[in-house]
């Protein structure tokens, strides 16, 4: 893949305010870092890095004031609302050594199982890979056309570039194509009927605690009532007698 | 319909609904998507309503994801009846929904039938949504 070249600018201020107040002037922060060196802060155009990042480059000659720098995109962030670019990471290469990235891995193909019923899904969306910087694929190709229902395509089948392999397992799965699910629906209540409430964790140990308290309050009074019965029995007893005496 | 199946507590408070989605605010799953622009209390009924606006439209073609869950127990008094007395009874289950949060998502489709199925769903919705497809980042 080619490298483009990108303008940056070094900046002094840094914090959400001055990044903030960049990115409504049409710059957006970045930062370069990496092979033991400091790392510095820089601004580059929001136009220009939006269509380096869209054209898949990762190896970018970043133009400083004095100097031009080979660079690698390690990441970007974008605002989640507007999807607009926030933030990039550089990082310093040296181009010959052995690099990890991770490539998005893009299907190609209409599956013959999708004209059977079935449904294509791609449950691996991005490979990481390990390779020099020069040999950086913008992205892996994955032919699904032969797919029948039922069949997967794993990491070990998928063919890669020249000097390009794979960190992940092998029998990981790329995609596949399956029959659909039968969608499982929950019973709708009639109108008028209540919900049925879900359990309540802490009404357990509450209700837990009034049984035992009961129970404690049950033993004591248990415990209680037989002297309490024998004591009015005693003590009724010396009347009784005495009253025995008495009517005597 | 969604709805917890055990609670800590049957009463929750209010909460405040400050700021964007900070997470739930990607696409996971799908590769389109139907991003709230507001926030709001979607209920447990509103989140089945836009189930079931989506499978009539999807058949079974492609495949689709409920993204937000109805945790909070919202609580309302019964009409016609004075103030006080304590905090009123659960009403219904609902999810917090912030700008940015991902509602659905759907898989397998054409991006028209997506837009389309996401526009029936997005009538369905007590706020403004906007569809989002999944992009190529770095």
């Amino acid at each position: 893949m080619e490298s483009m070249t990108l303008k940056a600018e070094l900046r002094d201020k840094k914090g959400s305010k001055h990044c903030r107040r960049m990115r409504k002037q049409g710059a957006i922060p970045a930062v370069l870092y990496g092979h033991k060196e400091n790392p510095v802060m820089l601004s580059v155009g929001l136009k220009e890095a939006t269509k380096l990042i869209s054209q898949r480059h990762r190896l970018v000659k970043l133009a400083l004031a004095d100097k031009t720098e080979q660079v690698f995109v390690k990441d970007v962030k974008y605002d989640s609302l507007t999807e607009s670019l926030v933030h990039i990471d550089f990082t310093r290469v040296a181009m010959d050594e052995m690099m990890t990235l991770s490539v998005e891995i893009v299907l190609k193909g209409h599956p013959k199982g999708i004209i059977e019923g079935g449904v294509l899904e791609q449950n691996l969306r991005n490979l990481n890979i390990k390779c020099l910087p020069t040999e950086i694929p913008a992205k892996i190709e994955v032919d699904v056309a032969p797919l029948g229902i039922g069949d997967l395509v794993r990491v070990k089948d998928v063919k890669l570039p020249k000097g390009v392999t794979a960190t992940v397992d092998g029998e990981v799965v790329v995609a596949g194509v399956h029959m659909p699910k039968e969608e499982v629906v929950a019973p709708t209540p009639a109108e008028g009927v209540a919900l049925a409430e879900p359990e309540v964790l802490t009404a357990k140990k509450e209700a837990a605690e009034g049984e035992e308290k009961e129970k404690g309050k049950g033993a004591e009074k248990a415990a209680a009532k037989p002297e309490a019965e024998k004591k009015p029995a005693a003590a009724a007893q010396p009347p009784k007698a005495g009253g025995k005496e008495e009517k005597k | 319909m969604l709805m917890p199946k055990r609670i800590k507590y049957r009463k929750w408070q209010r909460g405040i609904r400050r700021g964007n989605a900070h997470r739930g605010n990607t696409i996971a799953f799908g590769d389109y998507a139907l991003m709230s622009l507001e926030d709001v209390w979607l209920s447990a009924q509103q989140i089945e309503a836009g189930r079931v606006a989506a499978s009539h439209a999807i058949g079974k073609e492609g495949r689709f994801w409920i993204r937000v869950f109805p945790h909070k127990p919202i609580t309302g008094k019964p009409a016609e009846v004075r103030m006080g007395g304590g905090k009123g009874e659960p009403k219904f289950y609902a999810a917090e929904i912030k700008p940015g949060t991902v509602l659905f998502e759907i898989s397998g489709v054409t991006e028209n039938v997506a837009r389309q199925i996401f526009n029936n769903i997005a009538h369905k919705m007590p706020v403004k949504t906007k569809m989002v497809k999944r992009f190529h980042t770095v």
